[in-house]
């Protein structure tokens, strides 16, 4: 049994070492020694929920590529993030700017033109295949 | 490539000002370059000849008249192919939105085009400026002027390129975890990153949206920061825009520099950076001590989770914003039997592999059970990230670091492993993250020639201290080191 977190050959301290694996870590590798975090069945699972048709060689190309990335990622795991509270996003630079506009409807004026530009038109509306079966 | 003599915007003010040239012998000029070469560069998805010529007759009109003219008139410009353009087609660089013609510009397009730019046209990317050479784009990379078996860098590729070949003065791009900044090293050109807040979004077609941001490529320090007067401040469209006032960065340039403190990150020179970039980089650090700057040494001890957290938390933020693009409102269909089989259809042939591997990505991320284990996670890492910069900046007033790794490398040569090629935004994503304001400057070039650019961080919405500090590199010789 290998155990998937014992990459000390390549989880070095510092930021040189994120530097140094883009030239030095072969991730081939480094694959043969890990348990795969991802399966083709998680590929699939994850594409139908995006909505994204794969073929079966991108499944299995994205499958690797993916098992690299989210063993990199496991590395924040060595961050104790206890007492932090989550950054989602940038705090604005001046008090106001938390405010919101009103949220008054203002016509636009451009049905035509965003009809121009869609696939299947139909009067004011977008058409798309039957969604409610009879 | 050579370069033809690059016009910069004073030029251009000064030119059209005594008549040396009209504003449509200026478009002329620049469509007739373009036209010779960007069949190799592929530099420009669409051009708009229609809309830059009314916008120069108007401009030449108002010359005539002896009216004042606005700040950037005439001034010829490239646009990023993922900011909208109204009736100019806008495909980010994907199949699944060609032909896509926006209704409205965004608010960066609609003020420079008021301040009397001139939009020659779209420039190539990587598809919805997800990555780092532009080898993403569905319709070809763009080739690197300055070397064109090389990449230009990416995502915002193409408009670094139109400027360093001098086929627009001035040019957007966009950056989310480097795409300004890294393209502006590859090809040799000043390229700021504003702070996040300072330029509107709206119409930028969103990839990350807490770490979107449009900022400027220009041949001089000096002409970014006009551009920059142009494009920054609140925007009731954008409500993460700030109403903080736009100082004239230009104006400032020219103030004597003092007491200015760089801090220079312990270990950010070590194993890993290319031989040649890191001389460059430490010759630029000197020129900056020559110049007055003292340099102090800071820690930044999160930047190795970098890259790790950006890339859960930009995937999972493309996962959401890419949702909409289901052959429904815009760009072609893939046909279905039913309404879930033509999303799948659709998305599946119209996104490229890059933007399907960071759907997939964001997906499984934010998915049940790993909601907290990975985005929760790397917001907080972002948290700390964001703490290592405010830390900083009570030592330094600026952070000087490398923008990448690497000078610009040979078209095709990283593609074969996604997770080296994200890698290699080490230097660019932590202040993506941090939501501060940097700088791409050229440092020297490598004995092959290619562009090494030296970044400067600032405090959020500190760029005018920023641009005056590259300014002062940029007029001591830095791209000549």
């Amino acid at each position: 049994v290998v155990d998937p977190i014992s990459y000390s050959h390549v989880s070095v301290a510092g930021v040189p070492a994120a530097c140094a694996r883009i030239f030095f870590l072969n991730l081939n590798e480094w694959n043969e020694q890990s348990a795969m975090k991802i399966s083709k069945e998680d590929v699939l699972k994850v594409a139908a929920l995006a909505n994204l048709e794969l073929t079966d060689a991108e499944v299995d190309a994205y499958r690797g590529q993916l098992d690299d990335i989210l063993t990199y990622i496991d590395k924040l795991n060595e961050v104790d993030t206890s007492d932090i509270e989550p950054m989602t996003q940038v705090v604005a630079a001046s008090s106001d700017d938390s405010s919101l506009r009103d949220d008054v409807m203002v016509r636009a004026d451009i049905v035509t033109e965003v009809l121009e530009g869609a696939p299947d038109p139909d009067g004011p509306y977008f058409r798309v295949p039957r969604v409610i079966e009879k | 490539v050579s370069a033809a003599t690059a016009w910069t915007i004073p030029e251009v003010r000064a030119a059209l000002g005594s008549r040396k040239i009209s504003a449509r012998e200026l478009v002329n000029e620049f469509y007739a370059r373009i036209d010779r070469l960007n069949p190799e560069l592929n530099v420009y998805l669409a051009l708009s000849p229609e809309r830059a010529y009314a916008q120069a007759d108007r401009i030449d009109a108002a010359i005539a008249a002896g009216d004042a003219l606005p700040s950037l008139a005439g001034v010829p410009l490239a646009v990023k192919d993922v900011i909208s353009t109204h009736r100019i087609p806008t495909t980010c660089g994907s199949r699944i939105l060609e032909g896509y013609k926006p209704p409205y510009d965004a608010t960066a397009v609609t003020r420079l085009e008021h301040a009397g730019a001139v939009i020659l046209g779209k420039t190539n990317c990587d598809e919805f400026a997800m990555g780092s050479s532009n080898e993403n784009s569905a319709y070809g990379p763009v080739r690197n002027p300055v070397a064109t078996n090389h990449v230009p860098g990416g995502s915002s590729g193409g408009s670094a390129a139109a400027v360093a070949a001098t086929l627009a003065v001035v040019s957007l791009g966009t950056d989310t975890g480097g795409s300004i900044r890294q393209p502006g090293s590859f090809c040799g050109v000043p390229a700021l990153n504003p702070s996040y807040g300072r330029v509107s979004r709206y119409g930028l077609i969103a990839y990350a949206s807490s770490l979107d941001r449009i900022g400027p490529f220009a041949h001089t320090v000096r002409d970014a920061a006009s551009v920059m007067s142009v494009i920054a401040g609140r925007d009731p469209r954008d409500a993460t825009s700030s109403s903080l006032p736009v100082p004239d960065y230009a104006a400032g340039l020219d103030q004597p520099l003092h007491g200015m403190r760089i801090g220079i990150p312990d270990d950010y020179f070590g194993e890993g950076i290319d031989a040649e970039v890191r001389q460059k980089i430490e010759a630029g650090i000197r020129l900056l001590e020559k110049l007055g700057c003292r340099r102090v040494s800071i820690r930044m001890p999160n930047t190795e989770y970098a890259v790790a957290a950006y890339y859960i938390i930009a995937t999972a933020e493309a996962s959401s914003n890419l949702a909409r693009y289901d052959g429904v409102r815009y760009g072609p269909r893939v046909p279905g039997a039913t309404l879930i089989e033509m999303y799948r259809k659709t998305r599946g042939q119209g996104f490229g592999p890059e933007v399907k591997r960071r759907i997939v990505l964001g997906t499984y991320v934010l998915s049940a059970g790993y909601y907290d284990a990975y985005y929760l996670k790397g917001q907080k890492v972002r948290a700390l990230i964001a703490r290592d910069f405010r830390e900083a900046f009570e030592k330094a007033d600026f952070i000087v670091t490398p923008v990448a790794p690497v000078p610009a490398f040979r078209l095709g040569e990283r593609m074969a492993s996604p997770l080296q090629m994200y890698l290699a935004d080490i230097y660019t994503v932590t202040g993506s993250l941090a939501g501060v304001p940097g700088i791409s400057v050229p440092s020297g070039k490598t004995a092959a020639g290619l562009p090494v650019g030296l970044q400067i961080y600032g405090p959020a919405f500190g760029e005018d201290r920023v641009l005056h500090l590259a300014h002062a590199f940029e007029q001591a010789g830095g791209a000549d080191l």
